[in-house]
């Protein structure tokens, strides 16, 4: 995880005009200022890179678990279907793996997580539902994430978590960060409507 | 004192000038679209630079006064009146108790900004406003100089800020290369600074659709999702620009042709669904020098109203 690893770098060691970076799969996205120097900014990574490769980069991370209550996934039936596999064996393949947080994007708090199990691989929805409700749990291709808001959305729902990834009022905002690891727990709809 | 909506009109909402630091939790920059026209609301009132303003999308806003205030408009979305009369944009007015501002259709820009003196006092931004809302000011109005009393009460200022209009609604919108530029073949490339675009229906404070397409590689080259802002215009698979606006998304997946010169943001605000622009590339240091010479325009705008004042 080399994007996570400079991102944790530049945010600690901020260069003079430094706004924010943003990680993604395979990039780190550094905003600055006008008046920086773009090669100066080039050089502190390329210091890094160099500092790298005598340290060790194995760093320690949590796994957060995130409960999720299957029975409340309105696309399961169907994915169930189009893959040949009984819902249980779905359940069992979608929390079997630890997947890493890649990026935060689409919308605020919103995971792209991976890899997803090669035999739950999912196209995206031909037309996107125009209403995905908050907590939903979704898979896509070799990405499963979840909606932090009620909006529209093209990745086939599976289950839901009461948990809340965004909530402006929180500290931390956001549940999640890029380079987090996550793995899902099923719970029974009567779990679901405790936690809230 | 505060303000009553008595109808929002097609889009109207309170907008703060941007707010960097979270767009790796997905969080858009979001703010005002035409920066330099809301600035200028705000220095002519005699606030912050970056005190909350309203933004009207186009026109239909009502609002009323339930104090006398002094109040600016700026930007280009619609004709103003108060109490059905026309009043000038870029100056200085004072209205009467119970005034009600009405904003009427115009054929120029698509935004208009509200700025009061003493400012909004705001409790959340970017929701859009509806009927029966109320906003409170913070402070009295200041007492002002150099106002002349009108018909029906309303006072404007006797000095005039120096824009050139047209020059803010100029359709050439300058950019520099994205970061994908060289994906595109020598064509495409042509095409996307030759081409006139028009502004689809699709656009909004997200981004703007364009209509017309540039021509493709043979070859699909995928992005793998990366990070993207305001600013930043995409080629959809489809062959269509995207520019993206105050309310981007921060990731993407489409390539990035090109980065709008963030003074000329403002001009881009003032487009609308239907609007033909082209684009026009320049380098980096050009753009950083439109930014600076932005800047040094507010300063003289207001250095000028100080001094009449």
């Amino acid at each position: 995880m080399h994007v996570i690893a400079l991102k944790a770098y530049t945010d600690a060691h901020p260069f003079e005009g430094f706004i924010e970076s943003v990680p993604a799969y395979s990039s780190l996205t550094i905003y600055f200022n006008k008046e920086v120097n773009k090669d100066e900014v080039i050089n502190i990574i390329k210091t890094y890179n160099s500092q790298q490769s005598t340290v060790n980069k194995k760093q320690h991370t949590d796994t957060k678990i995130i409960p999720v209550c299957y029975e409340l996934g309105e696309d399961l039936a169907s994915v169930a279907t189009t893959l040949k596999l009984d819902q249980e064996k779905i359940i069992s393949m979608h929390c079997s793996e630890t997947y890493r947080v890649y990026m935060i994007g689409f919308t605020p708090g919103f995971p792209y997580m991976g890899s997803v199990s090669e035999a739950l691989g999912m196209p995206r929805k031909k037309i996107p539902s125009l209403h995905i409700e908050v907590g939903s749990v979704a898979i896509a291709g070799k990405q499963t994430g979840i909606y932090p808001k009620n909006s529209p959305g093209g990745w086939h729902v599976i289950g839901k978590t009461p948990l809340k990834m965004y909530e402006k009022k929180r500290i931390p905002a956001c549940f999640l960060k890029a380079g987090d690891l996550v793995k899902f727990k099923p719970i029974s709809k009567e779990a679901f409507y405790q936690y809230q | 004192m505060s303000i009553t909506i008595i109808k929002p009109g097609m889009s109207s909402s309170l907008q703060h000038f941007g707010h960097w630091g979270e767009q790796e939790f997905g969080v858009s920059i979001g703010g005002v679209m035409d920066d330099f026209s809301a600035r200028v609301a705000n220095i002519i009132c005699g606030n912050e630079e970056t005190a909350p303003v309203i933004e009207m999308t186009l026109h239909g806003t009502e609002i009323l006064f339930n104090k006398a205030a002094c109040i600016a408009i700026t930007g280009s979305g619609s004709i103003a009146t108060i109490n059905d009369l026309e009043i000038p944009h870029y100056k200085l007015l004072q209205i009467p108790v119970y005034a009600i501002l009405k904003m009427k259709p115009s054929a120029k820009g698509c935004r208009s900004y509200l700025a009061i003196a003493g400012a909004f006092s705001v409790q959340e931004f970017a929701i859009p406003l509806k009927t029966g809302d109320l906003i409170d000011v913070e402070k009295s109005p200041i007492s002002i100089h150099g106002i002349n009393h009108t018909e029906n009460n309303i006072g404007i200022s006797n000095w005039k800020i120096h824009l050139n209009e047209d020059e803010l609604l100029e359709k050439s919108i300058d950019c520099i290369e994205g970061p994908e530029f060289d994906w595109f073949d020598t064509d495409a490339q042509a095409a996307f600074f030759s081409t006139e675009f028009t502004l689809s229906t699709q656009s909004n404070r997200m981004g703007y659709r364009l209509n017309e397409k540039v021509p493709l590689l043979q070859e699909k080259k995928e992005l793998i999702s990366t990070a993207v802002t305001k600013g930043i215009v995409q080629i959809t698979h489809d062959g269509n620009p995207i520019i993206l606006m105050s309310d981007a998304q921060t990731t993407g997946g489409y390539p990035r042709i090109a980065r709008i010169a963030p003074a000329d943001l403002a001009k881009l605000a003032q487009c609308k669904p239907g609007d033909a622009i082209r684009f026009n590339k320049i380098t980096e240091e050009a753009s950083n020098m439109k930014s600076d010479q932005q800047l040094i325009t507010l300063k003289k705008i207001r250095s000028t109203i100080q001094m009449m004042e």
